[in-house]
């Protein structure tokens, strides 16, 4: 299958530590890709080795099937918005806009007009940027991402920090752009449910690792149901869990199992549970959230602070 | 290239910085042929200050100055244009002003984070140091340009007449002043390029400009020329235009600055 974007085996290590280890993913055309993961996961170095701006110390990224020292020839295809969005403050968001014109070579007097009213600042062109809402600098930051009409968007947490009005404003403009434009995206964030609303596809990363890669209608389906046993010895459990071939389970406490697969096979889970001369309080299909979900994976929490 | 060139002239162009670096040089320039009218104003009346002058007057000065004077324009001669031009530039106050652009104008792009817009856009990422090296040679003319223009003006004011010596000789000194002040630029942005940091450069910068170097005089302790004769900063305070030496020094250090301010641009992963 033909990927407009191919991450194979990527590392970057910095001194000892490995930001990124050894992430590999596939990216379709007009797919919404999200990543998730703890503050230092390694979400936005992946994002700055695909858009070019960071080295990796291992792997390749293919880019409409352009690798190595080639992918340079399509980068520009890649619009940012990487952290903070990089912008003068003492300039107007047209001044920045036309700054990024000029460095592509646009001169189309009309065409920072059509940008801005893509984000919605088509009445603030003039305007100082240091005079902005974050909202407004993170709607300019796409702005600035869409100069030069890019293929791929790369946006690293967009909405962090923004009120609910904020949030709203900027999903909208991410899907008008994924629908109206095509534009394929990889989009990081905390915010695991606003991403819901929004992706295709979920990557779980972890202390640099992609421990997981999940579709939207799989997420829903794992936490919306699972399957929960009450149970008095769960040690005598695993082993029976383990000769059925689950993998995907947790022991919660003393007395409870949850188990984040096969949701079907309860029937066969309380029949061998039963053989095996274990007794079961209790068997049923229960729900967790998102963000549960993913402390399940990866051990943390979410919503740990920025380092 | 050329995209490169036209954003980073629009931000010049559009930055308040530039034009209040102007303003304040076209201050400085007048307030320093105002200090060289009234010092000159003083030695003709001081007989004995202007011998004092005269014996001083040799001794070099690698310094950051303002208001100097020439004995021999205290002796009932025309102040000519061209000397107040020359002590002014030597004087490195232009040189000062071009520093605290140059920091200003490199190290923005990377503070404000505007470089993650561009640094994925161009072909090869030393494209975007050396289009800000044309613009500090444009910044570095329009520097001398005010600076000169100002001067005249001053002098007809204060003097009441604009006395030229010798044109052609004035535009040679002039234009071999805007080499050496833009090799001197290519050395602020190989030290805003290397340190990433705006104070530490600046600072360094004005010590440099102000001739923080000639202290490797005292360590060598040799009876040779100073080595200020073989760097920028000292051969915008002392330029002599009947010796080459002055724009090779100016041509091989801009060269090896760029050289490798671009190399680190393009192997350095943009945070």
């Amino acid at each position: 299958m033909d990927y407009l974007l191919s991450v194979q085996n990527l590392s970057k290590k910095y001194s000892n530590q490995f930001a990124t280890n050894n992430i590999s993913l596939n990216l379709k055309k007009g797919e919404i890709y999200g990543l998730i993961g703890k503050n230092g996961a390694g979400k936005t170095t992946l994002l700055k080795i695909i858009s070019g701006l960071v080295k990796p110390s291992n792997g390749d990224v293919a880019l409409f099937d352009y690798s190595g020292a080639d992918r340079k020839k399509v980068l520009s295809r890649i619009g940012t918005l990487i952290e903070a969005p990089g912008l003068y403050s003492n300039l107007t968001a047209y001044d920045n806009l036309k700054l990024k014109c000029l460095c592509l070579g646009i001169n189309d007097p009309k065409y920072i007009g059509s940008i801005l009213e893509i984000v919605g600042l088509e009445g603030e062109s003039n305007k100082k940027v240091k005079q902005y809402s974050l909202g407004m600098k993170q709607r300019l930051g796409i702005a600035m991402a869409l100069v030069g009409e890019p293929d791929l968007l790369l946006l690293d947490e967009p909405i962090n920090g923004l009120d609910p009005q904020g949030i709203k404003d900027v999903r909208d403009i991410v899907l008008k752009l994924n629908k109206e434009y095509g534009i394929t995206m990889i989009i990081s964030s905390h915010i695991l449910d606003e991403l819901l609303k929004i992706v295709d596809r979920f990557g779980i990363i972890n202390d640099g690792r992609l421990l997981k890669e999940i579709s939207k209608a799989e997420l829903k389906e794992i936490c919306c149901n699972h399957i929960e046993i009450k149970i008095e010895e769960p040690k005598k459990a695993i082993v029976v869990l383990d000769k059925l071939g689950f993998n995907n389970y947790k022991v919660i406490d003393n007395h409870t199992i949850n188990i984040y697969e096969r949701l079907n096979d309860s029937g066969l889970i309380s029949m061998e549970l039963y053989k095996n001369d274990i007794s079961i309080n209790s068997i049923s299909i229960e729900s967790i959230s998102i963000e549960d979900y993913f402390i399940h994976l990866t051990g943390g929490n979410i919503d740990e602070q920025s380092n | 290239m050329n995209n490169l060139i036209r954003m980073d002239f629009y931000r010049m162009r559009k930055s308040k910085t530039t034009w209040i670096i102007l303003m304040f040089l076209i201050l400085m320039m007048f307030a320093s042929v105002y200090m060289s009218y009234s010092d000159i104003e003083y030695y003709k009346n001081n007989p004995s200050a202007l011998e004092n002058l005269k014996s001083s007057s040799e001794e070099v000065n690698w310094g950051i100055y303002i208001g100097s004077v020439s004995p021999k324009w205290c002796e009932d001669n025309k102040v000519p244009i061209d000397g107040l031009i020359k002590i002014n530039i030597q004087s490195k106050i232009v040189l000062m002003f071009l520093v605290v652009f140059v920091v200003g104008f490199v190290s923005k792009e990377n503070t404000s984070g505007f470089i993650k817009n561009i640094a994925g856009q161009v072909s090869n990422r030393g494209f975007i140091l050396l289009s800000k090296m044309i613009i500090v040679g444009i910044y570095s003319l329009i520097l001398l340009a005010v600076a000169t223009v100002t001067i005249f003006v001053s002098s007809k004011i204060l003097f009441g007449y604009v006395f030229v010596e010798d044109l052609g000789l004035l535009i040679k000194y002039i234009v071999y002043q805007w080499i050496l002040h833009v090799a001197f630029g290519s050395f602020m942005i190989f030290l805003i390029t290397l340190l990433k940091n705006e104070i530490a450069s600046l600072l360094i910068g004005i010590l440099v400009s102000a001739g923080v170097l000639q202290i490797v005089d005292a360590f060598i302790k040799s009876n040779k020329k100073s080595i200020m004769y073989f760097l920028n900063s000292g051969n915008i305070g002392q330029l002599s235009l009947g010796d080459c030496r002055p724009l090779l020094i100016a041509v091989v250090s801009m060269t090896i600055y760029m050289a490798i301010s671009m190399y680190i641009i393009n192997n350095r992963d943009i945070q």
